[in-house]
C-alpha cells in the first residue's frame, strides 16, 4: 500500500521533470556605466534571445525564464513567460544610479526539451547578447549537472 | 505558528503576490517569515524576496514536500526559535504537493514546542496562459487546483473574458468546493483580501487518508 502511494507521488514529480532547466551565476562587467534603461534592455534581450533559441529548437512552452541582477547600486529582476510579451523587469535603482559591474543569477525553465539542450541553446544566446551590449562576462557557476534527471526523487 | 502556502505553476505570479501579501500582513502587525523552495540548486525567487527586505529563508536542492521535508521542518523550527513568526508564507516549487507540504510542516512540532496550524491552501492560475498550460502541463496544473482551498485566477488585467472563463471552468470541474477569486497583483486587486484570508482563516491539518484519496482520484490506484 505504501509502495503504491510512493508510486503515485512519484508520478507527479516525473511530470514536473519533463521541464528542461539551466541555471547559472554570471559575473558581468560593462565598459562604461549603463543607465537603468539600458540595463533593462540588456536583461530583456538576454531573456528574449535565450527563450527564442529554446523555442526554435524544440521547446513547446516557456516555463519561466528569469534573471536577477545584483549590483552595488541596487537590484533588478526580469521575468519572461510569454515570448510575445517580452520580459517584465523591475528594479530598485535610485535616480541617477548606473550599472557597470554585478552578478546575474539566471534560471531557464522550458517544457519540451531536456536540460542539455536548454544549456546548449542558452550559452550561445547569452554570448550574443552580452557581445551586442559590449559586456564582458564570466560564468561563475553552472548548475546543469545538479539540475538534471529525476534520479533525485528515487531513494 | 501558521503556515501559508501559495502554490501555482511556473510563472503564475507566486513571488509577486507573496511579496505584496507579506507587506500587507506586516502592515497588519503580523510577524511574517517567508520560505522559498526551488527544486534546483539556484533560487532566483529567494533573491528577489530578500531584496525587498523581507525575512526569508531559501530551501534548494529538492522538493519541499518529500526529499527535503526534514530540512523544511528544521527551517521552521529554527524560525520559531529565533524569530517566533505569526505566519510563515511558503512558496513551494511548481512540483510540491500541498498535502505533502502540510505533513512536512507538522514534522517541526517534534523539534520545538510549537503548534502548527495551516492557512487555506492558495493556488494561482495564470489566466493569460490557461490554454497553453492545459495543452502541455495539464496534470500539474490540475493537481495544484485539486488540492486548493482558494484558487486565484491571476493576471486578470492582462487576460480576456474567454481565458478567465476557461480558467473558472477548469477550477469548477476539478475542485467544485474551492473558492474562486479574481486577482491582479500588479493592480493590487485582491492583495488585501488574500492577506485577510491568510491571517484569519484556517485549513485542515494533514490527513494521510485524504491525501491518498486525492492522489488516487487524479492518478488511479497505481
Amino acid at each position: 500500500m505504501e509502495d503504491d502511494h510512493d508510486e503515485i507521488h512519484l508520478a507527479m514529480h516525473r511530470e514536473a521533470d519533463e521541464l528542461g532547466k539551466f541555471a547559472s551565476l554570471i559575473e558581468v562587467r560593462a565598459p562604461r556605466p549603463l543607465s537603468p534603461q539600458e540595463t533593462v534592455g540588456l536583461l530583456d534581450e538576454l531573456l528574449y534571445q535565450i527563450t527564442r533559441a529554446c523555442l526554435d529548437h524544440g521547446a513547446d512552452l516557456v516555463g519561466h525564464v528569469k534573471a536577477f541582477l545584483k549590483t552595488e547600486d541596487g537590484a533588478m529582476s526580469a521575468s519572461l513567460i510569454d515570448i510575445d510579451k517580452r520580459s517584465n523587469v523591475t528594479h530598485d535603482f535610485s535616480h541617477g544610479a548606473t550599472f557597470q559591474r554585478g552578478e546575474i543569477t539566471l534560471h531557464v525553465i522550458v517544457h519540451g526539451i531536456w536540460d542539455d539542450e536548454v544549456r546548449a541553446q542558452s550559452l550561445p544566446a547569452m554570448d550574443r547578447v552580452f557581445k551586442q551590449f559590449g559586456v564582458d562576462y564570466t560564468i561563475l557557476k553552472d548548475f546543469t549537472d545538479k539540475e538534471r534527471s529525476i534520479s533525485h526523487h528515487l531513494k | 505558528m501558521k503556515i501559508s502556502q501559495i502554490a501555482g505553476f511556473l510563472g503564475s505570479g507566486k513571488t509577486t503576490l507573496l511579496i505584496e501579501v507579506a507587506k500587507e500582513l506586516v502592515g497588519m502587525g503580523k510577524k511574517v517569515a517567508i520560505v522559498v523552495n526551488d527544486v534546483g540548486e539556484i533560487n532566483v525567487d529567494f533573491k528577489i524576496v530578500e531584496s525587498y527586505g523581507l525575512r526569508a529563508k531559501e530551501l534548494s536542492g529538492g522538493c519541499i514536500c518529500c526529499e527535503i521535508a526534514g530540512n523544511f521542518a528544521n527551517t521552521l523550527a529554527l524560525l520559531w526559535t529565533n524569530f517566533k513568526p505569526d505566519i510563515v508564507i511558503v512558496e513551494p516549487s511548481g512540483v510540491a504537493i500541498p498535502w505533502g507540504l502540510k505533513r512536512a510542516a507538522e514534522y517541526s512540532e517534534a523539534e520545538v514546542p510549537v503548534t502548527i496550524e495551516h492557512a487555506p491552501v492558495i493556488t494561482l492560475v495564470d489566466s493569460t496562459r490557461i490554454d497553453a498550460l492545459l495543452g502541455t502541463v495539464r496534470r500539474l496544473v490540475v493537481t495544484q487546483v485539486r488540492e486548493a482551498d482558494y484558487c486565484l485566477i491571476n493576471k486578470i488585467d492582462a487576460s480576456d473574458e474567454g481565458r478567465i472563463k476557461r480558467s473558472e471552468e477548469l477550477i469548477r470541474s476539478v475542485n467544485p468546493k474551492c473558492e474562486i477569486m479574481h486577482v491582479s497583483t500588479h493592480q493590487r486587486k485582491g492583495v488585501k483580501e488574500v492577506a485577510d484570508i491568510i491571517a484569519n482563516r484556517t485549513s485542515d491539518r494533514y490527513d494521510e487518508a485524504m491525501e491518498r484519496a486525492l492522489l488516487e482520484q487524479e492518478y488511479g490506484s497505481g
